[in-house]
């Protein structure tokens, strides 16, 4: 039994036990307090942190989207020499070994100042400076969403290489590599993308294409060739209108004496997505695909009784960009006077420039050099007229013109020659009227049996082929109508064409990304 | 008896301090947990827009003015978190500013917000980027 005494002095011994045990309740608890503060704390900073790199990550991505963009509407090639493969980074000789273009890494998107825009095909005003305020460099960022972005680095790797491990030193293989910086309330990222481009230049991969519409009325024919492996010999027998309806490709050697013409490749396309786009009437026959815009409603390509087409109906994946025709030169030279040219009173046109409304009478010639420009306000070849190139060159001729281009029954131009030689850009935009073409409204007329061996670009334009006309080449245009027996062959080798006309050909597609 | 008093008050003390930081923890939490909510919200619909936006009609066609501008478009997306609390995300597709080589058909700006419920009233979060139609040809 315990006595008092025994008691306070067991409660002596206990005295501020209490106290102390409370005191290391506390500590321990304030310590895990803390630790689980500065964790909530952390985990509030993370959240606001991710989100900041979010937002400059997709910034980065705004820029590569702009240098993409840029690339593949507006950035074109210099036009001669291709590319030196002995330079690292590799790099784009300019017309007559002038001018050499080197796209190396940047800070400050230093295009050289040798880079002659209009020596090398930039489209006017687009120079060092408005490339550099266009795309966004460190020195000069673009501001967005309330941060801001810049390319730091636009660099041209190699041309490409094929499965042999060799660089192939062709001029329409581009490799870049586009990095691009976002920075968000002081949190930057890069992205760093390749893009390959295999076949940059041309636009011309089909027959026609229409951006609002395609129409071929009855017996009207396209098919391919290929321009770069066989002649034009003229008037040919045989046929490659494949009539026999076999669809065996191999009937159409001889036509016009093309070695190697084919009942295939003749596709025609649209931007449009509505009903009848592409209209195909009674007898009328498509070698190739018929191909309306992305999404388009059914009834989108219309083929008549009677008429073909002899590849696919499925709409594209997306819509085809047509950069804007180039400008024409400043108006006006002086028009010379006709000369005699074996016996044929001749338009020799020597000098480049911009000649205005031309009318070449009938049975006359308009003579034009290789590898020059030519603007015109109305350019009119009466019927059994020419063009024509000087002969002994060779080399791309482009014509622009701003109102009308007419082939008047039995006229030519370029007759036999490869339809890369001549390159006819229209300006002229018709595209708010939604009138078929005729031979009153269309910019561009072919009247019958006209010939064109060259390309057509009239992005905003109409465009009608009469009734046994012949387009060797091929033909863009907002509206185009082929009639009766036309004949459109499409020239498979434009496909490589450098053309004078900004993007276009194979987008440049982004394959690696990283950051 | 007095220490045994003083410790009980510092227990009290202790204990409704560990109350308030439990609470501040949890508000925290839930903090950071919406605005990471909110931020993949925002960044799962600009991808959506940045693969569809060019070639489905339906997204060009639901269109009201958004904020302080003119002719842009704008879509309300709300959606229902777990917690039921409400996430509201609607976007601005802008064309960029004249003169300048994106100042096209081709090319928008897109302006992606996210409203969600914060301690008190809501919060906004918002995130930029350029969206491009890039296309091949036939």
């Amino acid at each position: 039994m315990k006595t008092p005494g025994r008691h306070r002095e067991s409660a002596r011994k206990e005295g501020g036990m209490a106290l102390v045990t409370v005191l290391l309740l506390m500590l321990v608890m304030l310590t895990a307090g803390m630790v689980t503060m500065n964790w909530v704390t952390y985990t509030a900073l993370e959240s606001n942190q991710r989100i900041k790199e979010q937002q400059a990550f997709l910034l980065a991505e705004a820029g590569l989207d702009n240098a993409l963009l840029w690339l593949n509407t507006s950035y074109k090639q210099p036009f001669s020499g291709g590319l030196d493969i002995t330079q690292s980074p590799v790099r784009f000789n300019g017309a007559n070994g002038a001018n050499a273009l080197t796209l190396l890494p940047i800070l400050s998107f230093n295009h050289p100042a040798n880079y002659n825009a209009c020596a090398d095909g930039l489209p006017n005003g687009m120079d060092a400076a408005t490339v550099s305020a266009n795309l966004g460099t460190q020195a000069a960022p673009r501001a967005l969403g309330g941060g801001t972005y810049q390319i730091i680095s636009l660099r041209l790797l190699t041309a490409r290489v094929n499965c042999s491990g060799t660089v192939t030193p062709r001029d329409r293989d581009e490799m870049w590599e586009i990095k691009a910086e976002g920075t968000y309330q002081g949190v930057t990222k890069q992205v760093t993308v390749l893009a390959n481009r295999p076949s940059p230049s041309s636009p011309f991969v089909g027959a026609l294409f229409g951006d609002k519409q395609v129409t071929l009325n009855s017996n009207a024919r396209t098919g391919s060739f290929d321009s770069s492996t066989g002649t034009y010999a003229g008037g040919g027998g045989g046929d490659d209108d494949d009539e026999d309806g076999d669809d065996d490709d191999n009937d159409n050697n001889a036509k016009k004496g093309w070695s190697n013409e084919k009942s295939s490749g003749g596709s025609v396309g649209s931007n449009g997505i509505v009903a009848s786009s592409i209209l195909v009437n009674g007898n009328a026959k498509v070698n190739g695909n018929a191909t309306p815009g992305p999404a388009a409603v059914n009834g989108a390509v219309v083929v008549n009784k009677g008429a073909k087409v002899t590849g696919s109906l499925l709409p594209a994946v997306a819509p085809k960009v047509l950069p804007a025709s180039p400008a024409p030169a400043a108006c006006c030279s002086a028009l010379p006077a006709t000369t005699l040219v074996n016996g044929v009173p001749t338009y020799v046109l020597t000098q480049e420039g911009n000649y205005g409304n031309v009318t070449v009478d009938s049975n006359d010639v308009l003579q034009l050099d290789p590898n020059k420009s030519y603007s015109f306000s109305n350019l009119t070849v009466n019927s059994n007229a020419k063009i024509q190139f000087a002969s002994g060159t060779t080399g791309t001729t482009v014509v622009t013109v701003t109102g009308r281009f007419i082939l008047d029954s039995n006229a030519t131009a370029n007759e036999g020659g490869r339809p890369e030689r001549l390159e006819v850009n229209i300006t002229a935009d018709t595209s708010g009227d939604t009138a078929a073409p005729t031979a009153s409204n269309s910019s561009v007329l072919f009247n019958s049996n006209a010939l064109f061996f060259g390309t057509i670009y009239a992005p905003k334009a109409k465009m009608r082929i009469d009734s046994k006309a012949e387009l060797h080449g091929a033909a863009i245009a907002d509206r185009v109508t082929a009639d009766s027996n036309a004949r459109l062959y499409y020239d498979r080798s434009l496909v490589n064409k450098n053309s004078n006309i900004g993007g276009g050909g194979d987008l440049l597609v982004p394959f690696f990304t990283s950051n | 008896m007095v220490e045994v008093l003083v410790a009980l008050v510092l227990l009290v003390v202790m204990m409704l301090g560990g109350i308030a930081l439990l609470e501040s923890t949890s508000q925290g939490q839930l903090y950071a947990q919406r605005t990471t909510r909110a931020s993949h919200l925002a960044l799962e619909r600009l991808e959506d827009l940045r693969v569809r936006y060019f070639s489905h009609a339906d997204l060009a066609a639901t269109v009201a003015p958004c904020p302080d501008t003119v002719g842009n478009r704008r879509v309300s997306n709300p959606t229902t978190a777990p917690d039921s609390l409400v996430f509201t995300r609607y976007f601005c597709v802008t064309n960029l500013p004249a003169g300048t080589l994106d100042a096209s058909a081709k090319s928008k700006q897109v302006d992606m917000y996210v409203v969600y419920p914060a301690f008190a009233g809501t919060k906004t979060i918002r995130m930029s980027t350029i969206i491009t139609r890039v296309e091949p040809w036939l």
